[in-house]
């Protein structure tokens, strides 16, 4: 499989302030300094309302940070602002640039695995059988590419959601625990998978994960969150990277 | 940066998504079709109903008929006119009905029955079988054709009476029966018969002859009317006798005629008497106003001639000229050749000095069709511009003015045409035309009978049936739409991760907003591809099983490709709109929701 050139840094995102008030509890995540190169696959771990699905959100274009110093994205050579896009630009950016793979896959019941997977390739007018072929054989769901997502299992439902989420080859991919819905041997081989076609595709990863067992000695950065109460009411979250678990 | 938001893919996605739940779209597609297909029915049965009723009143010419209800003289052209209107399909004059019955006579079977007339193109025989009657043919009502046991094609005896002193006299010919008309034409005992041999009927009972059928009689001759009366006195009329004179003879004006003013006015010098008056009137009065003057005038020695007001007429083809009565007692010297019939030759002229004719030149009367020949007195010569005929032939120009009248070379005689019909009848173009008729007529002064009752009692039965099919309608369509709306957006509830998922991999908020609305159009065609199945099959079952009391082309259920036409858009557009509320529901779903609600 082709791999995507890219150089520099894939995903910057620097100086980040957003902020969410809750039954009067302020809560603010905080994210100085978030620079990844292509191809490298990070984990995100934290407790429970840590803010990691805020960050995902924010990563995701779904939600618009309340501050932002940088906040840009590499598309095939162009460095894209995301501080200020429309609802539109953020589709158009997400169906684009960036990938998901959710926690049980979050494949259309619909329609097929080769459907689901040719999916966002059809949303920016391309067609790929071949690619299509490659990444399921790749990922040892090339039997199920007819069939829908309800006859597969867990782990052939994630293995689809990989694929789909690689197939046009995004300069991110966000994975939400991916993981979570399957067995630990199951969790291991999609990983690596997930991880090795990343690598090829030159695709930049960020994965959620409570399992810091799974990413023991395997992904290339881990980032966590600090928690620490700023004053009465008032929790701060902040993201820093850690050299290991 | 530029993008599609998917919009294209959009009606795929949403065809996938019924064709996975296909049992609640079929449910849905039968929720449609279970309101859209009977409302079919009920128009379809509303407007074939109608269709049918309103064909059969327009297919029945008596519902077109307009009958006056006063008998008086419609003259030929006044007819015409009204013949010419465009709301007028048909129009025959007719006889009176007092001299329109005949007796028809079939091997043995004698029938007095009603005698029509008819012409080509009624459409009261047309369109119940029956060819109208040609020259010596008839058609039959169904009754009188029972009631003689004919056919079609036979020959009948006619027969005509008239009361003679205290006796009978009859004229007979031959009718070939030309055609039986359906029952619903008429109940009545009676025959349609050509308006000329009606008019033939009705001259022979009034008494005359009609030659072309052997029938005797006397001949409609034209007697002479005259504008007035000449009268010379010894004495000047004094008041009383001027009263006298005016009433009860139809005259209305005296003028005294001063010697010099005479020319003038009668064309002649007039010195027989000192006084001379002119009565006259505006109407014309018949030749015996002139013994009832004498009469009234016994022992004044009086002089009394006729007179007409000058008649424009034509010598030849190109010779203008007025002409007056000249009575021969003026001119003592001078008398009319009597070398006609009874000792009487009134087609004689005298004409102005000058005028180099001679012979015997035609005489017509310009617009009136009345020719005839003079002999033109060459021994006399009138003393102004203007010729003089005898005072007889002068009334009957007068009369020529006013009433048709032909010249029989053969009997020599002025002969005069019938005045005009005693009514007609007639058939509007359309049902719709019937009221306007009606009002155009009743407005001339003359009442007539139509069945504007019963149309106007079928529109309204139209109006009050098309009212209950919308209130029906109305209450099936929001049953409806409501169904559709609340399934929806049940669907799009249900499908709330699905489409958080798909604005999540980049589907724009307006091609998400158009899932709802592709998904109500498929189910909104669906259904009424359903509901027209539905309907197309009962509305043949039904037609099929009333096929008994239709006749061809009629229908108890029938919608027209308009009406189809307009009943889809409805559809759909109820569809769309029934999707709003689940579109502006996926409008309101955050992508977020995918992420979050693994």
């Amino acid at each position: 499989m082709k791999p995507l050139s890219r150089a520099g840094t894939a995903l910057c995102l620097q100086g980040l302030v957003h902020a969410r008030s809750h039954a009067g509890i302020r809560f603010e995540l905080r994210v100085p300094d978030m620079c990844l190169a292509p191809g490298e696959f990070t984990a995100v771990v934290g407790p429970s309302g840590c803010g990691k699905s805020t960050l995902l959100d924010i990563l995701g274009l779904v939600m618009q940070p309340d501050r932002a110093d940088i906040f840009t994205l590499q598309d095939h050579g162009r460095c894209l602002d995301l501080t200020c896009l429309g609802t539109s630009a953020r589709a158009a950016v997400r169906s684009q640039n960036i990938g998901y793979v959710l926690q049980t896959g979050g494949l259309l019941p619909f329609l097929t695995v080769r459907q689901n997977i040719a999916l966002p390739l059809a949303l920016n007018r391309l067609k790929d059988n071949r690619r299509i072929r490659e990444l399921a054989a790749n990922l040892g769901i090339a039997e199920q590419l007819d069939k829908r997502p309800a006859f597969l299992s867990g782990g052939q439902r994630q293995r689809a959601a990989i694929a789909r989420a690689l197939v046009h080859c995004p300069g991110l991919v966000l994975a939400d625990e991916p993981t979570a819905a399957v067995d630990e041997l199951t969790a291991m081989e999609i990983r690596d998978q997930f991880q090795c076609l990343g690598k090829t595709l030159g695709t930049t990863t960020i994965m959620v994960t409570h399992d810091r067992s799974l990413l023991r000695g395997r992904v290339d950065r881990i980032f966590s969150f600090r928690l620490e109460r700023a004053a009465h009411g008032v929790t701060l979250s902040t993201l820093h990277e850690v050299e290991a678990l | 940066m530029t993008h599609g938001g998917g919009a294209g893919l959009v009606p795929s996605l949403a065809w996938a998504d019924l064709k996975h739940e296909w049992v609640l779209s079929l449910c849905l597609f039968l929720a449609v079709a279970a309101v859209i297909g009977p409302l079919l029915l009920l128009f379809g049965l509303k407007n074939g109903t109608m269709e049918t009723l309103r064909g059969r009143l327009l297919e029945d010419p008596r519902n077109r008929e307009i009958r006056p209800m006063v008998s008086r003289s419609f003259t030929p052209q006044w007819l015409d006119q009204l013949k010419n209107n465009p709301k007028v399909d048909f129009l025959v004059p007719a006889t009176r009905s007092i001299s329109a019955s005949v007796e028809l006579i079939s091997k043995g079977n004698k029938l007095v029955l009603e005698a029509l007339p008819s012409a080509p193109g009624d459409p009261l025989l047309l369109e119940n079988h029956a060819r109208p009657p040609e020259k010596k043919e008839c058609v039959l009502s169904w009754e009188a054709a029972r009631k003689l046991d004919v056919q079609t094609g036979q020959t009948l005896s006619l027969l005509v009476k008239r009361l003679k002193g205290s006796g009978f006299e009859s004229g007979a010919t031959t009718v070939t029966v030309s055609g039986i008309a359906d029952p619903r034409a008429t109940a009545r005992v009676a025959a349609f018969f050509p308006l000329p041999l009606l008019e033939a009927v009705e001259a022979f009972k009034d008494g005359q002859a009609v030659p072309e059928l052997g029938w005797n009689g006397r001949l409609p001759v034209a007697g002479p009317v005259f504008d007035g009366v000449v009268l010379g006195l010894d004495q000047p009329m004094d008041p009383v006798l001027k009263v006298r004179l005016i009433s009860g003879t139809g005259l209305s004006h005296v003028t005294a005629l001063p010697e010099g003013s005479r020319m003038e006015s009668l064309g002649y010098p007039l010195t027989l008497r000192p006084y001379i008056y002119l009565l006259s009137t505006k109407t014309a009065v018949p030749g015996s106003v002139l013994t009832t003057m004498a009469n009234r005038l016994r022992g004044k020695n009086p002089l009394i001639l006729p007179w007409v007001s000058p008649i424009d007429a034509r010598l030849e083809t190109s010779q203008n000229i007025s002409i007056l009565a000249f009575p021969s007692p003026p001119a003592p010297e001078f008398a009319w050749n009597d070398s006609g019939p009874g000792g009487k030759n009134p087609r004689q002229i005298i004409l102005p000095k000058g005028l180099n004719l001679s012979g015997q030149p035609v005489l017509s009367l310009p617009g009136k069709g009345l020719e005839f020949p003079v002999q033109v007195r060459t021994d006399q010569f009138s003393q102004g511009a203007w010729a003089l005929v005898p005072p007889d032939l002068a009334g009957i120009l007068n009369l020529a003015r006013k009433r048709e009248i032909r010249w029989d070379d053969h009997k020599d005689q002025f002969i005069l045409h019938r005045r005009g019909y005693a009514a007609f009848r007639m058939y509007a173009r359309t049902m719709d035309h019937v009221p306007d008729l009606k009002l155009e007529l009743e407005g001339m002064g003359i009442p007539v009978h139509t069945e504007a009752e019963r149309i106007r009692d079928l529109k309204e039965l139209d109006r009050h049936l098309s009212m209950i099919f919308w209130l029906i309608a109305l209450g099936g369509i929001l049953g409806g739409a409501g169904a559709l709306a609340a399934s929806l957006y049940a669907s799009v509830e249900r499908k709330r991760k699905d489409l958080g998922v798909l604005g999540l991999i980049g589907f724009g908020r307006g091609s998400l907003l158009s899932f709802p609305l592709y998904q109500a159009l498929f189910l909104s065609c669906g259904g009424f591809a359903l509901a027209l199945g539905f309907y197309l099959v009962m509305a043949g079952l039904i037609n099929h099983l009333f096929s008994s009391q239709l006749s061809a082309g009629e229908h108890f259920c029938r919608l027209y490709s308009i009406h189809l036409a307009a009943a889809a858009w409805g559809v759909v557009i109820l569809g769309q709109i029934a999707a709003a509320l689940a579109a502006f529901r996926v409008v309101s779903i955050d992508p977020a929701e995918a992420l979050r609600d693994e």
